[in-house]
């Protein structure tokens, strides 16, 4: 009974939606004239106009009765005829489950990897920040001439910001953010989290509320180092404080000084970084409690803060460029005169601009790194998607010439074509609806792994309890139903011919043809959509292996790295040098350890710090200045990490902030900037002309090795000695480990722990960890390709046979005359796969082609292999091939097995 | 439902399909011919007729087109579609086949 008053409401509620407003006039209108006419009739019999009404009324015995009877009677027979075609659907799949299971399952996939993919390129590429109004918000980005520390190219130094946020006219607010790691104590427990530095109007501008307490306004902002407050985020306060409600207004520490939580920010806000999570909100005013580089304040150099602005309403992007434009000289000049004499030497620098990037969907390092693969695999999903249709194409189309003489018998009996379409689209629906149920539950759990793959870099993504949001669902929902209802109306349609059903009244058999050209031709359809698939995925995984053997130029074998972030702990320069010295040693000496060193820069972290230097004896052609990437390493790194010098020395103990410069170039640094002159001896001059230019003396030649990342080609690179380079608040501990690498975690933490309790050890990882994790989009990438293509190589499978087997039972009668005739089995065998052979050809043909076409498009995705790579193509193709012919083997072997006498006498 | 008690269950639809069947007609004609046809023998009110009607066209045996009268006025013009007429063929045979059966019990009764 529920499922009836379901079904009711729900046709009433489609009624409404769609005719209702015509039936009613057209009710209306029906009954007026019948009481018209009847009303003239009496008239005519000599009643009064009154009297004749009223007799013409009572005849209808009840107007608004009979028109509601007249409804019913319309809900209905719909409402029945709903039911009746869902139970007899059911039935009738129930009858057939090879076929409900192959539909369903092909949905299911198709409907549930690109609710999966796009899920994620969602949130990761399309959504908004959850913030009031998104759209307009805008990311202020400096074009131009800069000198200094630029933490990513759309930054701002701290005093800019103040400069524009006062002279500004077309903002109703202007927010500066910076996020960087801290150490959070709560409960005298130290753990890295990520602090978002704000401008105190932060939380105003964005329009995000306080879960609890309060949040930052300008006057938690206004006095250095006065405003002692936190907010922290909701995913921190539920991930790592357990939602404890007390938690505001008690103490906790960052950068080991107190501060007191006034608030928890409003659920599902993380921050602008989409993707990241930061863990606690401080006031710009508290940076030189909270880092080590207190004076970035005040240093017009230190381009470290975003600056998002919220647009005035009704003010273009454009117009706002424009009006904001003249406020860039002003700060441009003052960075030049606090550079005193060290500014630069042309007039570059006024050239730069303002330029106001959309910040709607925050920032995002995650969507850099994955915009291309994921919509690589978007691209991919949509593909499989085509073809799990061209599969539920092809089994509906089977299925309603099997149902031929069912169909036309109900023909017969009565039953209108649209009945009968209506009945078939209901079999139909029911299977996209189950369909992209199962779709949705294949979404959910592909989201979950690929978040679970994606790890920590998708931080509090969130994917699993929000990607069900209405949107996606009712995406999902409307696809699927479109899906099963455009490919079950076709063959419907085609089932319910005059001509096929007429044909049959007759006695004729129905001519099928048609049928079996078009699956056919979806068959082919679908080789050639695999082939791509399968040539992709061979691509992928190509570049994946190639990654992982690239040559990285020292050993990778038993190494660990680990983070020391003596500035977040409070140190200054020569307490985090002797604490670093004491840490070598103490690991030097535990069990299982070869030898430890120390680099400022992590490896394989596309961590490298790049500069603009003088090269003596190497004039950049147009007055620039040579690039290179640098690392501030221990003496002893080059022998430990396993890059070996070519030439010259390694640093020394003897090499401190007092003696003589010095610098190791790489290989690919000389054949860049020093190709016939001789190195060793020649200096190499960082920072901007005057006095306070570096000159560092090269002493050694390293060989190369890829440092940043494993894709790029050695860069020119060149070391200092760390006690030469100009900061230093952190560092990465590097250990080749003489045995297990793992066993070494617990001891190391804890020996850094015992040294200072309030220092956690960050970022532990081997270095093969690391090249895991810096190959996880590549791995991704090939792993869900390697999937899609399987997944549609086992379809396109399943309709080979299916269309094989189809043709081979309705040809039985064909083949056993030609035995009879004298075929032999051989001849039999061939026939079939020649069948087999037409579509295969065409198929590979078509999808070598596509396949051709669309490697330029994933060429940037690859590494160690072209985009038309001939030998994947082949390989691709040949395991196609040998996929066609296997799924082709049992119709064939059945069609040769015909025994002609039995054949013959059937018909 | 409001039928008229004494028309056997189905009967009502076979009349209205019989006299839909003749030409396209509108509901008054057709409660005006009923009336003609019966020699008001049988009692069809004029509200009743057109919840049937209306059953009639959903069950897609009928359908509805409105057009203008001879003396100018719009009307909703029923005709026969051609699973109806099927079904008129249907249900005609089978009147004829349950009377036939009747009027043959009855007869063996009267002698």
């Amino acid at each position: 009974m529920l499922e009836w008053r379901w079904v009711r409401r729900l046709t009433l509620r489609l009624r409404t939606l769609v005719r209702r407003d015509r039936v009613e006039r057209e009710l209306d209108e029906e009954f007026r004239f019948h009481i018209e006419e009847r009303t003239a009739l009496e008239i005519s019999r000599g009643l009064s106009p009154l009297d004749a009404r009223r007799v013409a009324l009572r005849a209808m015995n009840g107007i608004d009765q009979r028109k509601e009877e007249c409804r019913d009677e319309r809900r209905m027979q719909v409402v029945e005829h709903v039911i009746r075609d869902v139970r007899y659907g059911f039935r009738s799949l129930a009858r057939s489950p090879g076929f409900a299971i192959a539909a369903l399952v092909s949905l299911a996939l198709g409907i549930g990897a690109n609710t999966a993919i796009f899920s994620i390129i969602d949130k990761l590429l399309l959504e908004s920040l959850p913030v009031e109004r998104p759209r307009e918000l805008v990311l202020l980005n400096p074009t131009g001439w800069r000198n200094g520390w630029t933490a990513g190219s759309r930054t701002w130094s701290y005093q800019a910001y103040r400069g524009l946020r006062e002279r500004q006219r077309v903002f109703t607010g202007l927010l500066a953010d910076r996020t960087d790691a801290v150490n959070l104590t709560v409960d005298g427990a130290t753990q890295r989290a990520i602090a978002s530095i704000v401008s105190g109007n932060y939380f105003d501008v964005l329009g995000v509320r306080a879960f609890r307490g309060r949040v930052l306004t300008d006057d938690d902002d206004r006095v250095r180092r006065g405003h002692p407050v936190v907010v922290l985020s909701h995913g921190f306060w539920v991930e790592r404080l357990g939602s404890r409600a007390e938690i505001v207004g008690q103490t906790v520490r960052v950068g080991g000084r107190p501060f007191t939580v006034i608030g928890i920010s409003e659920q599902g806000f993380n921050g602008l970084e989409v993707g990241g999570s930061v863990d606690v909100f401080v006031p710009t005013m508290m940076l030189p409690d909270v880092v080590t580089y207190g004076e970035a304040l005040d240093a017009r150099n230190a381009y470290i803060f975003q600056v998002y602005g919220r647009l005035e309403p009704g003010v273009s992007r454009q117009q706002a460029e424009a009006q904001l434009q003249p406020l860039y000289p002003i700060e441009l000049e003052r960075d030049v005169a606090a550079m005193g004499g060290r500014g630069p030497t042309d007039d570059r620098w006024r050239q730069g601009q303002i330029r106001l990037d959309d910040g709607h969907r925050g920032t995002s390092g995650l969507r850099r790194d994955l915009e291309t693969p994921l919509t690589a695999l978007m691209a991919m999903t949509v593909v499989l998607l085509l073809i799990a249709c061209a599969n539920i194409a092809g089994l509906q189309t089977a299925r309603a010439s099997a149902r031929v003489r069912e169909i036309s018998i109900r023909l017969a009996m009565g039953a209108s074509r649209g009945r009968v379409v209506q009945q078939l689209l209901t079999e139909s629906a029911l299977i996209a609806a189950l369909g992209a149920l199962a779709g949705v539950w294949v979404a959910w759990f592909t989201v979950r792994l690929l978040v679970a793959e994606m790890g920590e870099t998708a931080g509090r993504l969130q994917l699993v309890t929000t990607f069900l949001d209405t949107r996606v669902l009712v995406l999902t929902f409307t696809f699927a139903v479109a899906t099963g209802v455009l490919f079950g109306l076709l063959p419907a349609l085609f089932a319910t011919r005059p001509a096929v059903w007429s044909g049959l009244k007759t006695g004729i058999t129905a001519d099928l043809g048609g049928h079996v050209r078009l699956r056919r031709l979806l068959v082919t359809v679908q080789l050639a959509l695999s082939l791509v698939l399968v040539t992709a995925s061979g691509l992928f995984g190509r570049t994946l292996i190639n990654l992982r053997r690239a040559d990285t130029g020292f050993e990778t074998d038993r190494l660990i790295q680990f983070q020391l972030n003596t500035g977040a702990a409070g140190y200054d320069r020569a307490r985090s040098e002797a604490f670093l010295h004491l840490i070598l040693d103490d690991v030097q000496r535990l069990p299982g350890v070869g030898q430890a060193t120390f680099a400022v820069a992590p490896v394989l972290s596309n961590a490298l710090i790049g500069f603009g230097i003088d090269v003596e004896g190497y004039s950049a052609p147009g007055g620039r200045r040579a690039r290179a990437v640098a690392n501030a390493v221990a003496p002893g790194y080059f022998r430990i990490v396993g890059t070996p010098l070519i030439r010259g020395r390694d640093f020394s103990e003897t090499d401190s902030a007092r003696s003589r410069r010095v610098a190791i170039v790489s290989d690919a640094f000389v054949r860049t900037y020093l190709r016939d002159l001789d190195p060793i001896g020649r200096t190499i001059g960082l920072g901007y002309g005057g006095p306070n230019r570096l000159y560092h003396e090269i002493v050694g030649i390293s060989k190369d090795a890829r440092l940043n990342n494993l894709r790029d080609e050695p860069i020119p690179t060149f070391y200092l000695p760390y006690t030469q380079f100009d900061v230093l608040n952190s560092g990465f501990v590097l250990v080749r480990a003489k045995g297990d690498s793992e066993l070494l975690r617990r001891p190391i933490e804890a020996l850094v722990k015992r040294r200072d309790p309030a220092l956690p050890v960050a970022e532990y990882a081997t270095i093969d960890e690391q090249i895991n994790r810096l190959l996880r989009p590549e791995r991704l990438v090939a792993a869900l390709s390697l999937a899609f293509a399987l997944l549609a190589t086992g379809l396109g499978a399943i309709g080979l046979y299916g269309v094989l087997a189809f043709s081979v039972a309705r040809r039985t009668r064909e083949i056993g005359v030609r035995m009879a005739l004298g075929a032999g089995r051989g001849a039999v065998l061939r026939l079939v796969l020649r069948s087999v052979a037409g579509m295969v050809v065409v198929g590979i043909a078509a999808g070598a082609v596509l396949s051709l076409a669309l490697g330029r498009s994933i060429e940037s995705q690859l590494y160690g292999v072209r985009g038309r790579d001939l030998a994947t193509l082949g390989a691709a193709a040949a395991l196609l091939i040998a996929v066609a012919l296997a799924s082709a083997w049992l119709p064939a072997r059945r069609a040769s097995r015909v025994d002609p006498l039995r054949a013959l006498r059937h018909e | 439902m409001s039928r008229p008690a004494d028309l056997v269950q189905g009967t009502l639809d076979l009349l209205l399909l019989t006299i839909i069947a003749l030409e396209p007609i509108h509901a008054w004609a057709i409660s005006q011919r009923l009336k003609q046809v019966s020699g008001d023998a049988l009692q069809v009110s004029d509200g009743s007729l057109y919840p049937a009607l209306h059953k009639l066209e959903q069950e897609g045996w009928i359908r509805g087109d409105w057009k203008t009268t001879p003396n100018g006025r719009r009307a909703k013009f029923y005709s026969l579609t051609r699973p109806g007429r099927r079904a008129l063929e249907r249900e005609a045979a089978e009147w004829k086949r349950l009377a036939g059966a009747i009027s043959h019990v009855v007869r063996l009764t009267e002698t």
